[in-house]
């Protein structure tokens, strides 16, 4: 009504991985080691319908309810394997949305340079990170020809620019959107941060493809909360997996 | 004492607030114009925002504009809305403008509609989609509907919308909710406004605050675990 809903959608799709909009959540306690396989965490939100997944960097270890707080055991690191996925599934995740623009000559092109190239998953990090040469947050969600012309963004734009690439090369791709541990982060020590990232099946196994770091990734860094389907600003999934999501709150464990 | 004092110039300031909208005449027609927001989060301003409603040869027109900037970047985004008289959709143009150190991207979804069917052209793409059942966008209907039953408490409308930055194929429930005359605080003050519950269950809900002659004052959405503020400025 009185197109705030839209204005809303706007908000909520540029805010979220915004620092200025404090989408953070500092743990209880601090991690003494990071070195660490694997972390144990305990992950809580005051909406009983919050869930969470296991994939490739996490293992949910229990569920419970307490004084209405759902509570979510979880063990964070990598737990990559080989498994073989149909065609059909996949599909799913080769598909062209409107912020992708898998036909634009540009994209096309510069997946035919990287897919020459070894070690592709790294690759294409890197050409993306290095692309994207102004780091900035604030930037609504924009398709990935917006993003090659502006050369700018953040943890979004990173994921959207990478997910086109590997699609167009026919890697079946993903983006997950969920939190990052970050050693540091403005004012902030050891805290996580509302983060975006790419997931590609590369030889019969999903891997994380974060673009906004040209480093080795921690897997146990990552805790993974839905996906986005890049097909809207805002998709009907990921908008019911959000609202589970309130007065979170992270404790580690080990 | 002076807690006291200020006690009782509080509650003599509210008690003439409510005496004031006991004679306040609710509109009868949704209002024209154009009507300046700031948006905030954690009471700080982090952009404005426009919402202007004009009736153009028997059609509304409701052109929104939310702009953010920072240091390098300037984000617009535009979204108008064409409506009949009778709230039929027509069109729905939804342009996204970044600049950033004079280099500009702008990317825009145009949905026309005629009768079911929508065509959607987005910048690179052209889609033609069918939508059996009736469908309104988030145009007038609903505040119509509002001042038609002069924002009487508990009032409720559940309608079907299209909604294309949610979702291009499917259409979304959309229930409006009225709560009544709510003592707000608007700025350092407490106005009494007309609580309206917006809301796509298990999606997203907006608390929004109207006065008497339908004009959108406040606005209050929770995202993640922040709430941002859409205030009126003039």
């Amino acid at each position: 009504m009185k197109k705030i809903l839209f204005l809303t959608i706007l908000l909520f799709s540029e805010l979220l991985y915004s620092s200025n909009s404090a989408q953070i959540v500092i743990p209880k306690n601090n991690i003494k080691d990071f070195n660490k396989n694997y972390h144990l965490i305990e992950i809580s939100s005051s909406n009983k319908n919050f869930k969470l997944k296991n994939s490739i960097n996490q293992k949910i270890i229990g569920n419970s309810i307490d004084k209405n707080k759902k509570i979510i055991k979880i063990k964070i690191g990598n737990f990559t394997k080989t498994k073989r996925i149909s065609k059909h599934n996949l599909n799913l995740f080769l598909k062209d949305t409107r912020f992708l623009n898998l036909k634009n000559p540009k994209i096309i092109k510069i997946s035919k340079k990287l897919k020459k190239l070894k070690n592709i998953s790294e690759k294409i990090k890197s050409w993306v990170y290095n692309y994207i040469t102004i780091k900035t947050e604030n930037i609504p969600f924009i398709s990935a020809t917006s993003i090659l012309k502006l050369k700018a963004g953040d943890c979004t734009e990173h994921t959207i620019l990478t997910v086109a690439i590997l699609r167009s090369m026919k890697i079946p791709t993903k983006a997950v959107v969920g939190l990052i541990f970050e050693n540091k982060y403005g004012k902030y020590k050891q805290i996580y941060v509302m983060h975006m990232w790419a997931k590609a099946y590369i030889n019969n196994k999903w891997v994380i493809i974060d673009s906004t770091r040209n480093k080795q990734i921690n897997y146990n860094r990552y805790i993974e909360l839905t996906n986005h389907n890049l097909e809207t600003e805002t998709p009907i999934d990921y908008l019911k997996s959000i609202k589970t999501i309130k007065n979170i709150s992270i404790k580690h464990l080990n | 004492m002076l807690k006291k004092l200020f006690l009782i110039f509080f509650l003599l300031s509210l008690t003439n607030c409510s005496q004031k909208i006991e004679n306040r005449k609710i509109a009868k027609q949704i209002p024209t114009g154009k009507w300046k927001y700031q948006i905030l989060i954690k009471d700080q301003i982090i952009g404005d925002a426009e919402i202007e409603t004009a009736l153009k040869e028997n059609n509304y027109i409701n052109r929104s504009t939310l702009t953010i900037k920072s240091k390098k970047i300037t984000n617009k985004s535009i979204l108008v809305i064409t409506e009949s008289k009778k709230f039929e959709p027509i069109k729905y143009e939804s342009y996204k403008i970044t600049s950033i150190n004079n280099n500009e991207a702008i990317s825009k979804i145009v949905a026309n509609f005629k009768k079911n069917k929508i065509t959607v052209k987005t910048d690179l793409t052209n889609t033609i989609i069918t939508i059996k059942e009736p469908f309104l966008l988030e145009g007038n209907y609903f505040l119509n509907e509002l001042l038609n039953k002069k924002f009487s408490q508990n009032f409720s409308i559940n309608k079907k919308i299209y909604e294309p930055s949610i979702s291009n194929t499917k259409l979304l429930n959309y229930q409006i909710k009225s709560l009544g005359l709510k003592k707000v605080k608007f700025k350092n003050n407490f106005i009494k406004l007309y609580h309206i519950k917006q809301e796509i269950p298990n999606l997203t809900e907006i608390n929004s605050y109207f006065n008497e002659k339908g004009i959108l004052q406040l606005a209050k959405i929770k995202s993640f675990d922040t709430i941002i503020k859409l205030r009126i400025v003039k």
